[in-house]
């Protein structure tokens, strides 16, 4: 990836939530799915619903491929792993993928587990997202959100969402542009972490 | 009539809401019409006046009252239409205890969850109806019950929160309570009690608990007040011209609002007859019992009129004596409206729009209405109440522009049992119910709706609730992924219709998996349309886009939904 810093043993990011957590961030790789399989595990029946708009208690072999086979160009994944204890935790995955229409625009989509939400972890990833999509020549972000999922509606609208008109059924669909500085997204807590992301960002070495 | 530049309307308020319990209505009832038909069960070939309603009503009220039920204790009561019914919905409100409406279409799974979840103390059931065995299906929950001594409190280990289990039936049964033996003739001193207990009662207090569902399958228990139900029935029934002496035919489920509030609650506030043709919906039956009532009005789910309409004998019934009724509880084909007015002599009637968290009507047209805009729209506004259209940003639209429908007032529930969280996600913080109905208001009031933006299906009047579907579909071991939804259908108005990816290698057919859900879940909740996939409709992240799945149905299959109200 164009401007990338390796970082010292080449592959993660460690960074400290603001309860003290400390994680790891890197990009997903190929042999993740047993992370990915054992994240979803540990979702509750809600976060699975509201990832996937359906209460499947697995993630089928098919989009599993789909979901760690990643360009680092048209589709970027970052997963989050709590390193703290004896064992790596997987905490959250946050991804985009450019739409194939409209390749200015990326569909995003973000899990946090349940025991690391509130933490600030979402409103970093979507920005570590943006820093990184940015580098790609994306200028949207899309989502399809359940109505329930006011967290992340919440979350969206403060990196400047707009909901698209309503159309029937339950799920909401929101835009946000991709601003150049920091300054532009409206919230100041959003300000911060993308001016974070952009660190980051550039931290992260991408596989392949 | 003024005309409104935003979609916001709000309902007449010179009359006052009525400040009363559901007991002193019914006492104020017994008092002004007190030989006037209160509840006549035809199929049951009984029938009571409002002055011995009231006796009834009081008499199970100490019954109750002398088993420890108290102000704020859950009494469930699963039925079918039948006199009993709507008698323990007037003993619990003598004594403030909540009812809760059990539906008689739950089978075990949804049983369960519902009667933990609100700590239902007492459970009034009749043995069995048709293919319903409600006695065994508590018996297959709560074993212990057969066991249970005479006086006994009960101790279940899967309902821990349930004492006492009443059948109404003419055979005694082991473990239940005999719905006949508390109803005796009540002791002076005991009937003081339970009087003291009723004026003590307030307004505002929980009286009923009703459930409705959401995103994760699990079903909401909406509580409404007197305050909340009583008002609404009243409204109602002054829409549609209920009068003293109206006989008015209800073979719509007690179970829903527009039985119990809609139905009993408006002809108890209007001194009209509450006539029960059968204990389900059954057409022949219907037009039976208003011919040998002489019932002046009628009430229906769409479906309902369309298989009375229907009937191949039906010119051969007098309808002669209908004048007025409703049709709610799903969208209303304007086509029908119109065989309505015309064929069933209902010059006056109305159609009603409203939700179980409203209590449930928020806009119903009245006889006042030119007939065009009272078969093509839901009327205008209700008084007291107050009604407004949204935009995805919260921002109220200008007349005739689609949004989400919000309700104001009085009839807005007190919240979902037990579900804080549930409740703020709908009743924001200014009051507004928000109904997850897309609809338009008109320049000068009249509503109609046009889509619906919750993920829920009307079947045929009854609401279904894809997650619970999808939920209970997953416990088939074979079953690796489903998309429950809606599609068109012309007597149903909406049809449920699962796609489903089988987990590899399995051999299974639909029909054994649709006969995996009979006996299970409600038979209306199994799914018409089931097919097996490869794989479901997804977005580039994965997630499932149902619209593209009822796309592809309609198209295939050809499905059509009528214009409709």
């Amino acid at each position: 990836m164009p401007g990338a810093i390796m970082s010292d043993d080449g592959s993660f990011v460690p960074f400290q939530l603001r309860d003290g957590t400390t994680v790891c961030i890197r990009t997903v790789r190929p042999e993740d799915s047993r992370l990915i399989a054992e994240g979803f595990e540990h979702l509750s029946p809600r976060s699975r619903y509201f990832r996937f708009l359906s209460g499947m208690q697995k993630i089928p072999d098919v989009l599993m491929q789909r979901l760690t086979h990643i360009d680092h160009h048209d589709h970027e994944a970052i997963g989050v792993l709590d390193t703290s204890g004896d064992h790596d935790v997987p905490a959250a995955v946050a991804r985009y993928i450019r739409d194939e229409g409209d390749p200015d625009k990326a569909e995003i989509a973000i899990t946090v587990a349940d025991d690391y939400q509130r933490r600030g972890l979402g409103m970093l990833l979507i920005a570590v997202l943006v820093a990184l999509a940015q580098g790609e020549g994306i200028r949207t972000f899309a989502a399809t959100v359940q109505r329930e999922n006011r967290k992340m509606l919440s979350l969206l609208k403060r990196f400047g969402s707009v909901r698209l008109p309503v159309q029937g059924g339950d799920v909401i669909h929101l835009e946000f542009p991709l601003h150049q500085h920091a300054e532009d997204y409206p919230d100041e807590k959003v300000q911060q972490s993308v001016l974070q992301a952009q660190e980051i960002g550039r931290s992260l070495h991408p596989s392949a | 009539m003024s005309v409104i530049t935003k979609a916001h309307v709000r309902g007449a308020t010179s009359q006052p809401l009525l400040n009363l319990t559901i007991p002193d209505a019914l006492s104020e009832a017994a008092a002004k019409w007190p030989d006037q038909d209160a509840v006549v069960s035809v199929h049951q070939g009984l029938r009571w006046t409002y002055a011995q309603l009231k006796d009834k009503a009081q008499a199970l009220a100490v019954g109750l009252h002398k088993l420890g039920i108290g102000k704020g204790d859950r009494v469930g009561i699963w039925a079918p239409n039948l006199a009993e019914w709507t008698l323990t919905q007037f003993a619990t409100a003598q004594l403030g205890a909540i009812l809760v409406n059990v539906n008689p279409a739950y089978r075990v799974f949804e049983l369960e969850f519902a009667l933990n979840k609100v700590g239902l103390k007492t459970l009034v059931c009749p043995r069995a109806y048709k293919t319903s065995e409600y006695a065994a299906m508590v018996e297959d929950l709560a074993p212990e019950i057969r066991g249970l001594a005479n006086g006994a409190e009960l101790e279940a280990a899967a309902l821990p929160h349930l004492k006492h289990v009443v059948l109404i039936d003419d055979d005694p049964r082991p473990g239940w309570l005999a719905f006949d033996d508390l109803c005796q003739t009540p002791e002076a001193t005991d009937l003081q009690r339970v009087r003291e207990i009723t004026s003590g009662l307030a307004a505002d207090d929980p009286i009923n608990i009703q459930f409705t569902s959401g995103t994760t399958g699990l079903p909401k228990g909406a509580t409404l007040s007197h305050r909340n139900i009583l008002n609404n029935g009243y409204a109602v029934g002054r829409n549609i011209g209920l009068r003293e002496g109206d006989r008015l035919c209800i073979p719509v489920p007690l179970y829903h609002c527009f039985g119990m509030v809609m139905g009993n609650l408006g002809c108890l506030t209007h001194g009209a007859a509450m006539v029960y043709p059968a204990p389900t919906f059954d057409p022949e039956a219907t037009l039976r019992a208003i011919e040998t009532e002489r019932c002046t009005g009628l009430y229906g789910v769409p479906t309902m009129f369309i298989a009375e309409l229907g009937l191949p004998n039906f010119s051969s019934f007098n309808l002669s004596s209908l004048r007025t009724g409703c049709m709610a509880g799903s969208p209303c084909p304007v086509e029908v409206m119109k065989q309505v007015v015309e064929d069933m002599h209902m010059k006056d009637v109305t159609i009603a729009y409203g939700m179980t968290e409203t209590s449930p009507v928020s806009f119903q047209s009245t006889g006042d209405d030119p007939i065009e805009l009272r078969v093509a729209t839901i009327g205008r506004v209700l008084p007291h109440i107050e009604c407004k259209i949204v935009d995805e940003n919260d921002k109220t639209v200008p007349p005739g522009v689609p949004g989400e429908l919000c309700t104001k007032g009085y009839s807005v529930m007190i919240g979902y049992w037990g579900d804080e969280e549930k409740t703020a996600e709908v009743l924001d913080r200014d009051g507004w119910m928000h109904t997850g109905d897309l609809a338009t208001i008109d320049e000068v009031g009249y509503g109609n709706i046009v889509g619906r933006i919750k993920d829920m299906i009307i079947r045929g009047g009854e609401n279904i609730y894809p997650r619970e579907i999808e939920e209970f579909l997953f416990t088939h071991p074979d079953v690796e992924d489903v998309a429950v939804l809606g599609v068109p259908d012309t007597t149903y108005g909406e049809e449920v219709c699962a796609w489903i990816r089988l987990k590899s290698g399995s051999a299974l057919t639909p029909e054994e998996l649709k006969d995996f859900c009979d006996g299970k879940i409600a038979r209306y909740k199994i799914p018409h349309y089931l097919e097996f996939v490869d794989e479901l409709p997804m977005t580039v992240t994965g997630k499932i886009r149902k619209v593209e799945i009822r796309e592809a149905m309609v198209e295939r299959l050809g499905l059509t939904a009528a214009k409709t109200a």
